[in-house]
């Protein structure tokens, strides 16, 4: 499979907002950064990629498979990261684990529990008590421990430190070291891009403006 | 589905540990000590009833829905999985009913007669009906305008009814009732397969609105 990701002429119409033809593709084996400003239409791009919004027009094509017609196999395989931690604040991290493990049948809890002990991150202590950062390490543990092929990161990274940024950064550098893995990372913070991304993708008012190599990978 | 249910107990378990120690302590006060069992027993009835309207609420808390459509479950697989809860729900406050009614007969010395299994094919069906009704509504409206919704819906024509039944404006439906009252296994159980028919209705409905949700 050469491509894992194929987006075309997505069209969603909003009142005030249009997610214009949207067209792009994402290697296997490759990170793509999906770039723009606020308001954009990076969530709304990827949101229809998840089928979390009905678009209008459009093809997705998903590890391929037709986005509508995923079977549970291929959506076995999407790790999905947003810029918020979807987890009940009243439950913690075995918590989580325990019926995520339910949900997953490719469920790794010794993988889920090495990635807690690398992030640091209390087993007992309520998502309540955690700080942004940790709960963002939770959601990409969460979303790692089930052996996934494909990561879609929502804003991952937007409103934490440089040094959990670089941290989280690290670990996605690691995942995509398997050539079968790749990335789709949406973001306005251009730097954690230049880092991490192989192309770019920019996204404006709608409409993508370019794709392109960054040339800067490690 | 399994792992949906457990993350519905895990969030709300809590939640749940108060309300079984409350039921306890009526149990005890209201119907032990008071003699009262009357006003626990629709309590039981209402805690397990109204309980998924809880956990509809702890998801939009979490805004967890967005999430768990990413996750390898089907749309409808999330909507099962609340309907088997309210159907477990329903299950465990029958047996708590049941419990609680066999210690009504035994602190009273009676023998359990049938008006217990009347009472239990009855809550049966007021907890069917219920969640035929709020289910869909709070998957369309969400947690807290469903709460007013099913407020209108079903409290405000039983006030209706109340007040009419007062006034003396419901003599025919009471002659009609009395009537009735001689074929009251056939009424329950026509009420419990009523209530059944509404639930699968209601699935079908709750189902097609959380497909067509976006977020």
């Amino acid at each position: 499979m050469e491509y894992c990701l194929q987006v075309t002429d997505l069209t969603k119409q909003y009142n005030g907002f249009c997610l214009d033809h949207v067209s792009f593709e994402v290697k296997q084996g490759s990170i793509m950064g999906f770039i723009g400003e606020n308001g954009a239409g990076k969530s709304t791009t990827i949101k229809a990629i998840l089928n979390l919004i009905h678009p209008d027009h459009g093809e997705i094509q998903i590890l391929g498979e037709d986005y509508k017609l995923q079977s549970r196999a291929k959506k076995e395989l999407i790790g999905v990261v947003f810029d918020e931690c979807h987890f009940h604040d009243n439950l913690n991290a075995t918590e989580t684990g325990l019926f995520l493990s339910k949900i997953y049948t490719n469920w790794d809890d010794a993988l889920f529990k090495s990635y807690l002990n690398k992030f640091k991150l209390p087993l007992k202590k309520s998502i309540k008590e955690y700080s942004r950062g940790m709960k963002m390490k939770l959601s990409i543990a969460a979303a790692l421990s089930h052996h996934p092929k494909l990561l879609l990161l929502d804003e991952a990274t937007s409103g934490l430190d440089p040094v959990i940024r670089n941290e989280i950064l690290d670990v996605f550098y690691d995942f995509i070291q398997d050539e079968e893995h790749s990335i789709l990372m949406s973001s306005h913070i251009t730097s954690d891009l230049e880092h991490i991304a192989d192309y770019i993708t920019f996204i404006h008012d709608g409409k993508i403006i370019l794709t392109d190599i960054t040339g800067t990978s490690q | 589905m399994t792992g949906l249910i457990l993350k519905d107990i895990l969030v709300n378990k809590k939640y749940l540990y108060q309300a079984f120690g409350i039921i306890v302590l009526y149990i005890i006060i209201f119907g032990v000590m008071s003699n009262n069992f009357g006003f626990v027993i629709p309590f039981i009835i209402i805690f397990f009833t109204m309980f998924i309207l809880t956990t509809f609420q702890s998801d939009e808390a979490a805004q967890w829905e967005m999430y768990c459509i990413t996750l390898p479950t089907a749309r409808k697989e999330v909507v099962q999985a609340k309907y088997m809860l309210a159907l477990l729900l329903t299950l465990l406050g029958t047996i708590i009913t049941i419990l609680t009614s066999l210690l009504e007969a035994v602190i009273k010395k009676q023998v359990p007669n049938q008006d217990l299994f009347y009472l239990v094919i009855g809550f049966l069906s007021s907890s069917l009906f219920f969640n035929s009704i709020q289910i869909p509504f709070t998957i369309k409206l969400g947690a807290e305008k469903a709460r007013y919704a099913i407020f209108f819906i079903i409290f405000i024509p039983a006030l209706l009814i109340m007040a009419l039944y007062n006034m003396g404006l419901m003599n025919h439906v009471v002659e009609l009732l009395t009537t009735l009252e001689k074929n009251i296994p056939l009424l329950i159980f026509a009420a419990f397969l009523t209530g059944l028919l509404a639930l699968l209705i209601s699935f079908r409905i709750s189902v097609s609105l959380f497909q067509k949700k976006e977020f």
